[in-house]
């Protein structure tokens, strides 16, 4: 470790009681998705209840981490100085096979992103508690 | 139109400090400026004001207006939330304060040093981000901007939408823009070629499709129906004012919602504002659509129902919405061009319209349209003559 420390360090997210579980999931490499038990609707965000049918009673299911790019953006003027020796950088929404949407990293060159690519989901510890969403185009 | 606040109150006063990017002075000095202007437009004294109205997003609390210009008589006060969304629902506010009886005069206000204090796009100092902002912050998602590209990205896939196409926000408000002195941009012309060929800030966003960074203050004055008559100037009456909101909702940042283009929030606000008005689009002669990035303008004016989901890029074209078109849009040059006072100086600009004071004047405005922010908990204004 020879690389000076940041002066900022890397935004990360604050990890609440109603969100710990989906946090945890990524710390063993399971995207996970909401799911009410009763009306089996499936939900993400997660939410403290069910908002279709008020079920307190939610659960989580494992996505097969397989989906499409929805849309993405390439930053070239960074608004964070974490971000400042990175541009550009891609982020890019995907579209999982289960339906539900999520945002990640991708490793791609930008100039091939494209709506519909194909992408699996990878998984990034960035520290002891946080691991982040990183997406690799899928052959 | 039982229940409904139609035509029950009006704008009568108005109040601006000029825009800048650095104001030099508090942003507490800029709110009672622009407060005491907007009286002194409206012929009235600040021992007139009994209601005070201001949005979330103001750090000049109502105190300070109260204390800086010695109001005695408020006896109701309200803040309300939601940031861009907010200004066209403090009119709403305003008119219910009034409509009920509890208050003859209140007075709203949008305060701000958004260029030379607290800048909204950027994010230097904040090292964590809570829960909806955690899922993209990390990743460098993290600036209105950058959220705004993700769903212009996907304006281009779904419709099939060029930036030749949204050229005709950024170029038509500056030409508002370049008639109003009041204006930041209005010794500047911009062409449509430097549009085109201005580098990428956030792909496919360039700084032409984002709003300034302003400091300066706005303010208004609502008084009843039956007292906006008797006053010196002319009044706009408050036809609709109406708030909405829908599941699922967050500010700007809804990629998970099943329709990514469409703003549930937005398309509610819109019903709204047409059953409470009894109108249609058709009927709005002008229009001051929220602009804090050119493609989200194209988005409401589909969720306001000008057009189609899909055909704004089309709809946009052809000089509609310029002076002399069919729908002027903007025409003191909007958040993109006069100023960012976070969507409030967009309502000015509505009643300049109906008192046919505006520096791009549409001729013979009956109905004239502002709306507030796409993409949060928003709210929309007709203003009558
Ligand atoms: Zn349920």
């Amino acid at each position: 470790m020879t690389q000076p420390m940041p002066q900022f360090p890397r935004p990360l997210p604050q990890i609440d009681r109603d969100h710990a579980e989906w946090w945890a999931g990524l710390r063993r490499q399971e995207l996970l998705v909401q799911e009410c038990l009763r009306c089996r609707k499936q939900l993400f965000p997660p939410e403290p209840l069910c908002p279709h049918c008020h079920s307190p009673e939610m659960g989580w299911r494992r996505s097969s981490g397989i989906g499409k790019v929805y849309s993405w953006v390439i930053v070239r003027r960074p608004s964070h100085p974490w971000f400042a020796d990175k541009v550009p950088y891609a982020v890019v929404v995907v579209e999982m096979q289960e339906g539900f949407r999520v945002v990640g990293s991708i490793d791609c060159p930008i100039e091939k992103l494209r709506d519909g690519l194909p992408v699996e989901a990878g998984f990034e510890d960035v520290d002891e508690r946080v691991t982040l969403l990183r997406f690799r185009v899928a052959v | 139109m039982s229940g409904s606040l139609r035509r029950k109150a009006a704008i009568v006063g108005i109040g601006a400090t000029e825009f800048s990017a650095n104001s030099g002075r508090s942003e507490r000095r800029l709110a009672v400026e622009a407060v005491l202007a907007a009286l002194d437009d409206a012929g009235l004294r600040a021992d007139d004001v009994n209601g005070i109205v201001n949005s979330d997003y103001d750090d000049t609390n109502q105190l300070d207006v109260i204390n800086a210009l010695g109001l005695r008589n408020i006896r109701a006060y309200a803040t309300i939330p939601h940031g861009g969304g907010s200004p066209c629902g403090t009119v709403a506010q305003a008119a219910m304060m009034v409509a009920s009886g509890v208050c003859s005069c209140v007075v709203a206000y949008r305060s701000l040093n958004e260029r030379s204090g607290h800048r909204y796009g950027s994010s230097d100092a904040v090292p964590t981000f809570p829960w909806v902002y955690g899922l993209h912050a990390p990743y460098g998602l993290i600036v209105p901007g950058e959220w705004t590209a993700v769903h212009a990205r996907r304006r281009m896939i779904e419709f099939g939408e060029t930036r030749e196409q949204w050229a005709a926000v950024p170029v038509t408000f500056r030409a508002h823009a370049n008639r109003n002195p009041q204006a930041m941009q209005y010794r500047k012309p911009l062409t449509r070629e430097e549009y085109l060929n201005a580098p990428m800030l956030a792909e496919p966003l360039c700084r032409y499709d984002y709003c300034l960074e302003t400091d300066g203050a706005v303010a208004y004055v609502v008084t009843s129906a039956e007292r906006a008559r008797a006053l010196k100037s002319v009044p706009a009456y408050i036809h609709a004012a109406v708030q909405g909101t829908a599941f699922p909702v967050w500010y700007q940042t809804n990629w998970y919602r099943e329709n990514f283009t469409t703003g549930t929030e937005v398309v509610a606000t819109a019903g709204h504002l047409w059953k409470e008005s009894g109108l249609t689009p058709r009927d709005i002669d002008v229009a001051q659509i929220y602009d804090h990035f050119a493609p989200l303008v194209l988005t409401s004016l589909e969720d306001f129902g000008f057009c189609a989901k899909g055909e704004a890029g089309a709809f946009i074209g052809d000089g509609r919405i310029g002076l002399g078109g069919e729908l002027p849009l903007n025409t003191a040059g909007g958040l993109l061009s006069e100023g960012y006072i976070h969507g409030w100086n967009l309502i000015l600009e509505g009643v300049r319209q109906i008192r046919g004071t505006s520096t791009a004047q549409v001729e013979d405005v009956e109905f004239s349209l502002v709306t507030s922010c796409w993409g949060a908990p928003t709210s929309a204004v007709i203003f009558s003559r």
